[in-house]
C-alpha cells in the first residue's frame, strides 16, 4: 500500500462535477504535481486531501489511517496558498513558529526550530521583518517555511510560484526541487504551468474537466502521450491523421515510409510529431513545405512551415552548420518515424 | 499649463467645497465660540462683554460635573457594547452565502436610513410603563407593578447602543474585506482550532476596524441628543441636552456656548489620543 491513497475521489457541487472518480497513490518521499488547465479541479482535488472539502465519494487514506473525514487541523499537513496567506500581523519568526506554537512546542525550541527552517529557505536574516515588508519571493519562502517546520506528512502547494516573476520563478523551481529533496517530505503541487510540473516533479498526473488522463514520469508524459490533449497541453505538438496500409502512411494525398514504425493497417490514425524532432534536410525529405514564419530565441529558432498535411512547427537548436533558412524558401523536411506517436482518439464529445 | 495656473487649479476646485464648508460649519462654530465669552444677565440677556465665568461655573459646579462624567461614562459603554455586538455580527455576516449576506447586511444598515427620532420613539413605546418589555416581566410574575426603562441610564444605553451598532458593523466590515480568509485556513492546517484562530489570527487583522469603529461610535453617543432627550429627558441629562436647555429654557446661551465648546474639545482630545496610542501600537504592522 502506497503512503497516500486516493481512491475514487469525487466533489460535486450541486450539479457541477468539479471532480471525476479520481484515483491516485503517492509513495513515500515522493513529489507529485497535478497538472492541468485552470477550472479542471486540482485546486479542488488539493483541498479534499487538506480536509478544507469535504470529497462527494471515495476515500483518502494516509499513512494506512484513513483521513477522508478527520477535521483539516488534525491532518497535520503543511500548505502552501497561491497567495502565501501570511499573517500580516506576525512577524516572519512568529509566522513559521505559529505551528509548533499550536503543538504546545516549548518557546525556545519552537523559536529555534523556526529559526533553522528560515535557515533552510535562506531567510536567516529577515525573521524579524513584517510579511509586508518582503518581496513576493521572500514571502513564499516564509510560506514554504513555515508549512515544512511542523515536518508534515505531506506537504501541498497551490500554484505556487504563480505570483512571482518569470526568473524568480525558475529560480523558486530549482530551489523548490532541491529542498525538497533534502527534507524529503512527500509532496503534491497544483499547477497549470507544463514546465514548471516538468522540471520539479517526480510524477506528474495531468488532469482536465476533473479527471486524471495520464500519470507518469515527466519524460515519459511527454515522450509517450496517451491522449492527445497530453501531448497538446505538454509543450507544443504538430498532430496529423492518417491511414496506414501496407506498411505505408497515407496521410492527405502523401506517402510515408513508416516501415520501422510496427503498424497493423487501419482506418484514421491520429499522430503527433514533437516540433524539436523534425529536422531540415535536402535529400529524400519525407515532405516539403514552405517557411511561412520564423523566430530567434537564442538557443533556438522557431519556424513554422506550411505542409499538405497542415502547418509544422519546428525547433531547432542554435548549433546547426547549414545555410541560414529565410521565410519563403521551400524546404524539406524529415523525422524519425519511431517519433512520431500514435495518440488514442479522443472521446467524441470532447472534439 | 504654466507653474503658476498649475498650483491655482487645485485652489479652484476645491474651493466651491471649501467655501461651503467655512460657511455652515467654521463660522458657527466660531460664533459658538465667540457666545461662550459672553456674559448673561437673567433680566436683561446675553450682553456684549468678554468674561470666562460660563467656564468657570462649567467646570467647577458639581452639577455639570455630574453631567459630563454621566456623558462619558454612557459613551464608553455605548462604544464597548458596540464592539460586543457588533464585531461578531459583522464576522457572522461577512461569513453567510451570497442572498443571506445581502439581504442581513440591509436589515443591518437600513435603520441609517430612518431618522433616529423614529427609531428612539420604537423604544420608547417599549420600555414604557405599558409597554412590551413591562407587561412580560409583569406576565412572567416577575414584578407585581409595571416596570419602567425610561428616564433610566440601562434604557437610554439600551436605545443608543441600537442607534449606533450599525457604525460599528460597517467600520469592522470594511476592515474583514481586506482579510484573507486563506489566512485562517493556513492557521487551521497548522493545528489551530476555530476559537484559536478567532483570537490570534482574525481579530488582531480586524483590530484597526474594531478601535475606528468605536471612536466613531463614542463621538456620536457623546453628542447624541434626540435619543438621550427622548428617553432620557430631563432626568436623566447629558451634555447635549444640558446645553439645548441652556438656549430653550434658561436662555443662558452664553453657558449653553460654553458647555458646547467643553464638550468639543474634550471630545476632540479623547479621540486623538485614543487613536495616537493605537496609531503608535499597530503602525509597523499596518502601515501600508
Ligand atoms: N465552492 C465551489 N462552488 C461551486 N463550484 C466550484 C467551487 N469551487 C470550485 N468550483 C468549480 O470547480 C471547478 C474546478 O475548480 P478548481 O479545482 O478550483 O480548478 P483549478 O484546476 O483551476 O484549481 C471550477 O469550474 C470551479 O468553478
Ligand atoms: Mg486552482
Amino acid at each position: 500500500m502506497s503512503y497516500l491513497q486516493l481512491s475514487n475521489i469525487s466533489k460535486h457541487f450541486d450539479e457541477y462535477v468539479a471532480v471525476d472518480n479520481i484515483s491516485l497513490s503517492v509513495e513515500k518521499g515522493e513529489f507529485i504535481s497535478l497538472l492541468g488547465p485552470s477550472g479542471c479541479g486540482k485546486t479542488t482535488t488539493l483541498q479534499m486531501v487538506a480536509g478544507f472539502l469535504n470529497p462527494t465519494a471515495g476515500s483518502i487514506v494516509l499513512d494506512g489511517k484513513n483521513i477522508t473525514a478527520m477535521k483539516p487541523s488534525e491532518r497535520g499537513l503543511g500548505i502552501v496558498f497561491q497567495k502565501y496567506a501570511l499573517f500580516p500581523h506576525m512577524t516572519v519568526l512568529e509566522n513559521v513558529a505559529f505551528g509548533l506554537e499550536m503543538r504546545k512546542v516549548g518557546k525556545n525550541e519552537r523559536l529555534q526550530r523556526a529559526r533553522e527552517a528560515l535557515e533552510l529557505v535562506h531567510l536567516g536574516l529577515f525573521i524579524e521583518r513584517y510579511p509586508r515588508q518582503l518581496s513576493g519571493g521572500q514571502q513564499q519562502r516564509v510560506a514554504l517555511a513555515r508549512a515544512l517546520v511542523i515536518n508534515p506528512h505531506l506537504l501541498l502547494l497551490d500554484e505556487p510560484l504563480s505570483n512571482l516573476d518569470a526568473k524568480l520563478r525558475e529560480d523558486m523551481q530549482l530551489e523548490l526541487h532541491d529542498i525538497q529533496r533534502r527534507v524529503g517530505t512527500t509532496t503534491i503541487m497544483v499547477t497549470h504551468d507544463q514546465s514548471e510540473a516538468l522540471a520539479v516533479s517526480d510524477r506528474i498526473a495531468v488532469m482536465q474537466s476533473g479527471r486524471i488522463e495520464q500519470i507518469d514520469k515527466p519524460f515519459n508524459v511527454y515522450e509517450h502521450p496517451k491522449s492527445d490533449f497530453v501531448s497538446s497541453f505538454l509543450g507544443k505538438t504538430n498532430t496529423f491523421e492518417g491511414r496506414v496500409s501496407h506498411g505505408r502512411l497515407q496521410v492527405g494525398g502523401q506517402h510515408i515510409a513508416v516501415d520501422d514504425l510496427k503498424l497493423a493497417d487501419s482506418s484514421n490514425t491520429r499522430f503527433a510529431l514533437r516540433p524539436e524532432k523534425i529536422r531540415f534536410c535536402s535529400d529524400a525529405p519525407k515532405i516539403s513545405g514552405k517557411v511561412s514564419n520564423r523566430v530567434f530565441l537564442g538557443s533556438q529558432w522557431i519556424y513554422e512551415v506550411q505542409t499538405p498535411l497542415g502547418d509544422f512547427l519546428i525547433y531547432e537548436s542554435n548549433n546547426q552548420k547549414h545555410d541560414e533558412i529565410q521565410e519563403g524558401e521551400t524546404v524539406g523536411l524529415s523525422w524519425d518515424s519511431q517519433d512520431m506517436r500514435l495518440i488514442a482518439e479522443e472521446p467524441a464529445s470532447h472534439v | 499649463m504654466s507653474d503658476l495656473q498649475s498650483k491655482r487649479t487645485p485652489w479652484l476646485l476645491s474651493g466651491p467645497a471649501l467655501l461651503s464648508y467655512a460657511l455652515l460649519l467654521v463660522v458657527p462654530m466660531l460664533m459658538t465660540l465667540v457666545l461662550s465669552f459672553r456674559s448673561f444677565e437673567p433680566m436683561l440677556g446675553v450682553q456684549d462683554e468678554f468674561v470666562v465665568s460660563n467656564y468657570i461655573e462649567v467646570f467647577t459646579d458639581p452639577y455639570f460635573h455630574e453631567i459630563f462624567l454621566r456623558t462619558f461614562v454612557m459613551s464608553a459603554l455605548t462604544a464597548f457594547f458596540c464592539v460586543l455586538i457588533g464585531v461578531p455580527e459583522a464576522y457572522i455576516l461577512n461569513r453567510m452565502r451570497a442572498p443571506w449576506k445581502g439581504i442581513f447586511l440591509l436589515m443591518t444598515l437600513g435603520p441609517l436610513l430612518i431618522s433616529v427620532v423614529v427609531r428612539t420613539l420604537g423604544w420608547a413605546v417599549i420600555f414604557g410603563r405599558e409597554g412590551v418589555i413591562s407587561e412580560t416581566i409583569q406576565f412572567l410574575g416577575l414584578s407585581d407593578g409595571p416596570v419602567s426603562l425610561m428616564y433610566t441610564q440601562t434604557g437610554v444605553l439600551i436605545a443608543l447602543v441600537h442607534v449606533l451598532v450599525p457604525f460599528m458593523v460597517l467600520s469592522v466590515w470594511a476592515s474583514l474585506q481586506r482579510l484573507d480568509p486563506e489566512t485562517e485556513r493556513a492557521a487551521i492546517s497548522l493545528g489551530a482550532s476555530q476559537f484559536t484562530v478567532m483570537r490570534r489570527i482574525v481579530l488582531p487583522q480586524i483590530t484597526p476596524g474594531i478601535l475606528s469603529g468605536s471612536v466613531i461610535v463614542f463621538a456620536l453617543a457623546a453628542t447624541a441628543f434626540a435619543t438621550p432627550a427622548m428617553i432620557g429627558g430631563r432626568r436623566l441629562k447629558v451634555v447635549a441636552t444640558t446645553a439645548y436647555d441652556e438656549f430653550l429654557h434658561s436662555l443662558n446661551w452664553p453657558l449653553g456656548a460654553s458647555l458646547a465648546v467643553v464638550l468639543l474639545i474634550l471630545n476632540i482630545v479623547i479621540i486623538t489620543g485614543y487613536n495616537r496610542f493605537f496609531e503608535r501600537k499597530y503602525s509597523q504592522v499596518f502601515e501600508s
